[in-house]
Parts: C-alpha cells; sequence; structure tokens
C-alpha cells in the first residue's frame, strides 16, 4: 500500500486548547487545556482519564468534528479543518443507522463517500463481505442494528470503519458499554484486525480513548494520562510488552505495574470527582 | 418584561432582541413580495395592496364593527369549549378509571371520532337552522373528543408505583384518585385541551361560514360577496391573531398548571 | 377474557340503534327524519348507483393532488430548514405567522381566485396538509441523533448526501406522524371546503362527497342520504389512517422496536 513518505509524525496537536461556552449562563469552560502530542504512523495511543478530562474532546478534534479554539490539529503536516474519510471513527453508543442491516451499515462509506469511488458494485461487495467476516459477523448481514447484541454491533461498528480503508482509526470508548467478557474478547480481536502479527509498516495508525486503565495498556503502545478540570495532559507512559499480546500479558508484572503507576496518576482526583458528583453535574469530556 | 430586565440576564434578552428583529424583517420581506405581486396584478378585488388591509382593518376596528363579530364568535367558542370540558372530562375519567365504563362507552366514541365535525354541519343545519346553536353544537363535538381521549390516556398512563405507592401508606382510593391519577394525568388533559382549542377555533370558523348570521366566519363570507377584499383579509388577520392567542393562553395555563413537566415536551 | 367482555362492547351502540329506529317508528309518515333502515336503504341506493363511490373518489383525488403538492414543498423545504440553521431562521417567522391561519378562513380567497371548482378545494387541502407536514419533518430532522450524522461524516460522506442517506431515514417516523395528521387534516378540510362551495359557490356543480351532502341537504332535504355521507366520511377517514399506519410499519421495519 502506497502512502506519503511521513517525514513527521502522523498526527499533531500544537498548543491546541478548547473552550466552550454555556448556553444558558454564558460562562467559558476550559474543555482542553493547552496540548501538544505528536502521534506516530502505525502507533496504537490510548488516552486515559477521568470523566471530563477532555480526552473525547481531543478525539473529536483529531477527526475533525470539533475545531480548536486556539493551536492547530494536524495530519501529515495538514491542518484538519473538517471530517473527512481519511481519519474513521468508532463510537461508544455504535451510532450504526437504524434503518440499515449489518451489510449496508458496512458499505456505507464505500457507498456514498470518497473512498469508495472507482470500485465497481462486484468489488464494492466483496470488500464488504470480506469486512463482516474479518470481524465475525458472517451470517448476520442482514439483521437490522436491533436484533444484534452490543458485542455484536460494536463489530459491525468496527467492520464500517475498516471497510472505508482510512488512515487513521479513531476509537472513542468503544466498549465501555460491553459487559467485561465480551470487552475482553473484543480488546484481542481489535488487536488481531489492526495486524498486530503482521508487518509493523502495515499497521495503521490507532487512537483510543478509554477510561478503563487495564484495556489502555493491554492494547497500546503509548498511554497519554489526562486529569481533568481543566483537561490536560499529565504524563504520557511507553508500554513495551512484547507483541502480540495474549490473555498470559495481563498476569505479567509489567502489565501491573504499569497499571498501578497510572491508577496512582489520577487516583485522586477520581476520589475527588466521585464525592463531588451531583454538585458538578460535569458534561462527559 | 420588567422582572427579566431586572434580573439582566444579557444572553437571554440579546437572544430575543434578535428573534424579534429577525422576525420583523421576515415579515417586511413577505410584506413587500405581497405589494409587488399586487402591483402586478393591478386588481383591488383579486388582491389589495396590504396598506389598504391595514387601513380596512384599522377602519373595522375603529368602528366596533369587528368587536362585535369577534365578541359573538369568542362567546360561542368559550361556551362550546366549556361544555365539552365539562362532558369530556368527567367521561374520561369515569372510562379511564373503570373498565366497564370504557368497554361501553368506547365504541360509541370510536364510531363517531373519525365523522368529523363538519361533516355534521348539514345534518345540523336542518335540525338547528342557521343560529348559535349550529356553531356551538360543532365546536362542542370536535373539541369533546380530544378532551375525552386525553384524560382517559393520561388517567391509564398514571405510573403504577406511584399507585402503589399511596396505597402502602394506606391512603383510601378516593385519595388516590384525587391526589395520585388526577394530578399525574393533568398534563395529558391539558395537552388535550390545547388540541380542543386548535381544533375548535377551525370548525368554528368553518361552521360560521356556512350556518352562522353573525361572527367573524360569517364576516368574510359577508365581505367577500360584497366583494371587499382588504376587509376579507383583515377580518382572516384578526382570525388568526385570535387562534394564535388562543393557543398562547392555552400554553401558559399548561405551564402555570403543570410546572413539574415542563421537561417533558419541551426539549430543544 | 376478551370473550366474556365481547358483548358489553356491542351494549351500547346496538342499544342506541335500537332505541333510535323505535324513536322514528313513532314519528308521523311524513317526517324527514332519518331512521336507521331508511339509511340502509338510500345507502344500498347510493352505493349501488355508483353516485357515492363516485363523489368519494372525487373528494380522495382532491385530497390526493393537495396533499402532494403540500407534502413534497414542505419536505424539501422542512429538510434544509431542518438541517441548515439559517435557513430555518429566516423562513421560520414566515411559516408561523401563516400557520395559525384556519384553512377554511381562506376558502372565500380562494374561490375568488381560483373560481369554485376544483382548484380551490385543492388549494385549501394543500394549505391545511403543509403545516403539520413541515413542522414534524422540521422536528425530526432536529432530532436526529448527532451521532449517526458524525459517523457518516467521518466516513468522508459529503453533506448533502448525508441529508438523503442518514437524516432523511432518520426523520421519517416524525416525517411520518405528520403525514398521518396532515392526511386527516386535509380530508376534514376537503368536507369543508365543498360544503363551502356548494352553499355559497351558487349552485355550481363543483362535486364530491361534501357538495353532495349540501345538496342532499338544500335540494332534496334527504337526511338519510346525509347520514349515509357522514358515515363514508368517517370511514374513508378510518381507512386513511390504517392504510398509512400499514404503510408505516411496511417502509420502516427498523423502526418496530421504538414504538
Amino acid at each position: 500500500m502506497s502512502r506519503p513518505a511521513p517525514t513527521g509524525p502522523k498526527l499533531r496537536l500544537d498548543g491546541v486548547r478548547k473552550t466552550f461556552t454555556v448556553p444558558r449562563t454564558g460562562t467559558n469552560v476550559v474543555a482542553v487545556e493547552t496540548a501538544d502530542l505528536a502521534i506516530e504512523a502505525g502507533e496504537f495511543l490510548t488516552i486515559v482519564g477521568p470523566s471530563g478530562c477532555g480526552k473525547s474532546t481531543i478525539l473529536n478534534m483529531l477527526a475533525g468534528l470539533e475545531l480548536p479554539t486556539e493551536g492547530t490539529v494536524a495530519m501529515d503536516g495538514r491542518t484538519i479543518t473538517g471530517p473527512a474519510a481519511e481519519r474513521g471513527m468508532v463510537f461508544q453508543d455504535y451510532a450504526l443507522f437504524p434503518w440499515k442491516t449489518v451489510f449496508e451499515n458496512v458499505e456505507f462509506g464505500l457507498r456514498y463517500g470518497p473512498h469508495g469511488k472507482g470500485l465497481s458494485t462486484a468489488e464494492r461487495r466483496r470488500r464488504v463481505a470480506r469486512c463482516v467476516e474479518l470481524v465475525g459477523l458472517g451470517g448476520s448481514e442482514q439483521k437490522y442494528p436491533h436484533e444484534l447484541s452490543g458485542g455484536m454491533r460494536q463489530r459491525c461498528g468496527i467492520a464500517r470503519l475498516v471497510a472505508n480503508e482510512p488512515d487513521v482509526l479513531l476509537m472513542d470508548e468503544p466498549f465501555a458499554a460491553l459487559d467485561a467478557q465480551t470487552r475482553i474478547i473484543l480488546q484481542e480481536e481489535l488487536l488481531r484486525i489492526w495486524g498486530e502479527t503482521g508487518n509493523r509498516a502495515e499497521r495503521r495508525t490507532v487512537v483510543f480513548i478509554t477510561h478503563a486503565i487495564d484495556e489502555a495498556v493491554f492494547l497500546s503502545d503509548r498511554v497519554v494520562v489526562m486529569s481533568a478540570h481543566p483537561g490536560r495532559i499529565i504524563e504520557i507512559l511507553d508500554v513495551d510488552l512484547p507483541r502480540p499480546r495474549t490473555d498470559a500479558t495481563r498476569t505479567r508484572p509489567e502489565f501491573q505495574a504499569l497499571s498501578q503507576a497510572i491508577w496512582n496518576l489520577i487516583r485522586d482526583e477520581v476520589y475527588r470527582a466521585a464525592t463531588a458528583a451531583g454538585s458538578a453535574g460535569g458534561a462527559r469530556g | 418584561m420588567a422582572r427579566a430586565a431586572d434580573s439582566g440576564a444579557p444572553p437571554g434578552r440579546q437572544w430575543r432582541q434578535s428573534t424579534v428583529l429577525l422576525y420583523l424583517r421576515s415579515l417586511l420581506a413577505l410584506a413587500i413580495i405581497w405589494s409587488l405581486i399586487a402591483l402586478w396584478v393591478g386588481n383591488h378585488v383579486i388582491l389589495p395592496q396590504p396598506t389598504s388591509v391595514a387601513y380596512e382593518l384599522f377602519r373595522l376596528i375603529a368602528s366596533g364593527e369587528m368587536l362585535v363579530h369577534a365578541a359573538v364568535s369568542l362567546w360561542r367558542l368559550a361556551l362550546s369549549y366549556a361544555l365539552a370540558a365539562l362532558i369530556g372530562i368527567p367521561l374520561g375519567l369515569l372510562m379511564g378509571l373503570w373498565p366497564w365504563a370504557s368497554d361501553l362507552l368506547d365504541p360509541v366514541v370510536e364510531i363517531l371520532r373519525p365523522i368529523s365535525g363538519i361533516a355534521w354541519i348539514p345534518l345540523a343545519l336542518f335540525i338547528f337552522g342557521i343560529g348559535n346553536e349550529l356553531p356551538i353544537f360543532i365546536i362542542t363535538y370536535v373539541a369533546l373528543f380530544p378532551f375525552l381521549l386525553n384524560t382517559m390516556a393520561g388517567v391509564r398512563a398514571t405510573d403504577r408505583t406511584l399507585v402503589r405507592a399511596a396505597r402502602t401508606m394506606g391512603v383510601d382510593q378516593r385519595t388516590i384518585v384525587r391526589h395520585v391519577m388526577i394530578p399525574s394525568a393533568l398534563p395529558q388533559i391539558l395537552t388535550g385541551a390545547r388540541i380542543a382549542g386548535g381544533a375548535a377555533w377551525m370548525s368554528l370558523v368553518a361552521a360560521e361560514l356556512i350556518g352562522a348570521p353573525s361572527g367573524l366566519g360569517f364576516a368574510i363570507e359577508w365581505y367577500r360577496q360584497l366583494l371587499m377584499t382588504p376587509k376579507v383579509i383583515a377580518v382572516i388577520v384578526v382570525i388568526s391573531l385570535l387562534g394564535y392567542l388562543t393557543d398562547r393562553g392555552l400554553r401558559w395555563l399548561q405551564q402555570r398548571l403543570t410546572p413539574w413537566s415542563t421537561g417533558i415536551g419541551a426539549n430543544p | 377474557m376478551s370473550t366474556r367482555r365481547w358483548p358489553r362492547y356491542f351494549i351500547l351502540p346496538l342499544g342506541l340503534l335500537v332505541l333510535w329506529q323505535l324513536w322514528g317508528m313513532t314519528l308521523p309518515a311524513r317526517s324527514r327524519a332519518p331512521v336507521p333502515l331508511d339509511v340502509l336503504a338510500s345507502a344500498v341506493d347510493l352505493i349501488a348507483s355508483g353516485r357515492l363511490p363516485m363523489a368519494l373518489l372525487q373528494s380522495l383525488g382532491r385530497v390526493g393532488l393537495g396533499f402532494l403538492v403540500a407534502g413534497s414543498i414542505a419536505l424539501v423545504l422542512g429538510l434544509l430548514m431542518g438541517f441548515f440553521r439559517p435557513v430555518e431562521r429566516n423562513l421560520d417567522p414566515i411559516i408561523e405567522s401563516f400557520r395559525p391561519v384556519a384553512p377554511i378562513a381562506l376558502l372565500p380567497l380562494a374561490i375568488l381566485w381560483l373560481g369554485t371548482g376544483t382548484p380551490a378545494a385543492v388549494f385549501i387541502v394543500a394549505y391545511a396538509a403543509f403545516f403539520p407536514m413541515i413542522v414534524n419533518t422540521i422536528a425530526g430532522v432536529k432530532g436526529v441523533e448527532r451521532r449517526l450524522v458524525q459517523a457518516a461524516q467521518t466516513l468522508g460522506v459529503p453533506q448533502l448526501t448525508i441529508l438523503r442517506t442518514v437524516v432523511l431515514p432518520a426523520a421519517l417516523p416524525s416525517i411520518f406522524i405528520g403525514v398521518r395528521l396532515a392526511m386527516g387534516l386535509a380530508w376534514m378540510s376537503i368536507i369543508a371546503a365543498e360544503l363551502a362551495v356548494g352553499s355559497k359557490g351558487g349552485g355550481g356543480g363543483s362535486g364530491g362527497v361534501g357538495e353532495m351532502m349540501f345538496v342532499f341537504y338544500a335540494y332534496y332535504i334527504e337526511l338519510d342520504s346525509i347520514v349515509v355521507c357522514m358515515i363514508a366520511v368517517g370511514l374513508v377517514a378510518l381507512a386513511i389512517d390504517h392504510g398509512l399506519r400499514w404503510l408505516q410499519r411496511w417502509l420502516m421495519p427498523w423502526a418496530e422496536q421504538h414504538r
């Protein structure tokens, strides 16, 4: 697959600040306070932090769904001004089109977006079928989203993303609404789909948002830790666990130590947020 | 108004001002287009200038003629509306609370409901003749169903846990109906009241147009026969304005009577 | 359980019918008051002669035409107004100022402009159907889950395609509420329009079931036939609503779980 030879990082946040105006009162709230971040091509990067730390805001800015108040967000050195097919997204609440079947959902980007241009209908169908198979949804092509379990819905969301072949995969707490077992299975499958066992140069860039520390450590090459009020990056940690990662990875002492370290970074804040919940009425980050 | 200014909420007030400005701007654009079309048509009877409509409106109000028509219409409306509420709400409560009542009455309601009030006009004309009774009958009939059906649905939709909660406090059935079921049905009853208001206005105009010797609906038709189009449009404007104000009034009542339910229908 | 409740359903309607018939039999022979058995006889006559079906078809045709005109304008305008804020801000005041105008009140103007034939009736129907359609289309578009639009955006789909492929289907349930309200109102208005045209148009044979009722009232004083027309009007209203509900289920199998 030919890609422009990257001279710099794949994605870059430069002095990014994001403020919101609360509609009723007119007060300004800082969602993200001056963030600098460089994300390398082929890297699996996870952002963790308590609610309201602005991690979703950063992801939305990378997607182009929101624009920074100050600073720039760039991909391959070009400033991001809006959403595009190069940066695909998976949503926590799946965001599947309820009136389309699994197959039609996966087909959506190729059919109506720029990445399907030049594909014949047969080629497009073949690619969609391959992606449906890849996420393990073979046999459910003609089902509607409401007929699927949460785990299957998110598999469909991932297939829709992968079928469109974006350069960058943005994932907004994709497994947060799933039960613990489904979650562990999907984490491993996500790494398989990403191409963990294959050639490093073939892997896409992934930015993954989660509030689960173990998930962040298990999946990523690097973990960005954020804190809330105002949302800012407090630490970036390398995860030097060998790939491919398996069940055994979770029991390794490095895994435990790293998880503990991240927990120590955000613990105080999580406790504070938990006791102040209700009075703060915080908007989710 | 004064209170809003005192409390000093700049964003809210700014917003209101800009909406009013926008509103006036759009209406002005509309008036200009209307005026240009009228110029092009060049026939005062088919499409008069907006200014001559405004002038006739002013004259009709100043001479008291409009007041007489409006008073007659509003009186008929108020009387039939009250009648519909007085019949519809108790009947709806009865049908909502006791299954045997709804088993008995529901078929009749379902048979009558699809027959619109307007379809009753010829028969009612024969029975009542041209006069007050015809519009009053039609409006009462039309407004009855929203009152009845919404009261019934509201009572039936009462949260069972609330009723159980009241039971566990040892409260008797009468009190439960009075203090749990009726208040919990009130938002929907008031929604019914608003629907009834809208339907009542519409059929008032139709009934007066065809079968009344007075009132706003009669006035439009009267001036049309005299080919006084500016006056026809002036009366239409007044009808619409009164219809709008009635709805605003009922909405205000809804907010006053059920302040706890503002969150339900008011999603942005 | 329900079989035991069945008899109760019939008590009141049948009882009223019998009372009505008995009351009719006490009347003097030259009375014109409608009586159930006479109504039945005149129903058979009106249907067999084809007069009632023809009149109903004519009225339905007008409703269909008016609805088609109003519905397509309202759909396009509503989609644009719901999706693009500036369009809404400028058009909303105009729509809101026309909304309270009762369609029937416009009838004299319609007669003045379009005469007493089909165009005036279609105009009234279209006017009546327009507002429920546009209001519900706008509400439907605004209620579209933002995530769905964003999902399409991150797949690189252009705005106008999103409007067609995401916003329109997502708003469809709400649009259908508008369609059902609009058709109910349209059917009501056509009767009113035809009645009024019949009564005020100076006997111009405009046709339709509304005019038929007026003719029975004004010229023949056949009250039995009027009652037949009233029942027919009610049945058509029911049929329209049930047909639309069926259409809704057929068009939107995915929406089943939301209701």
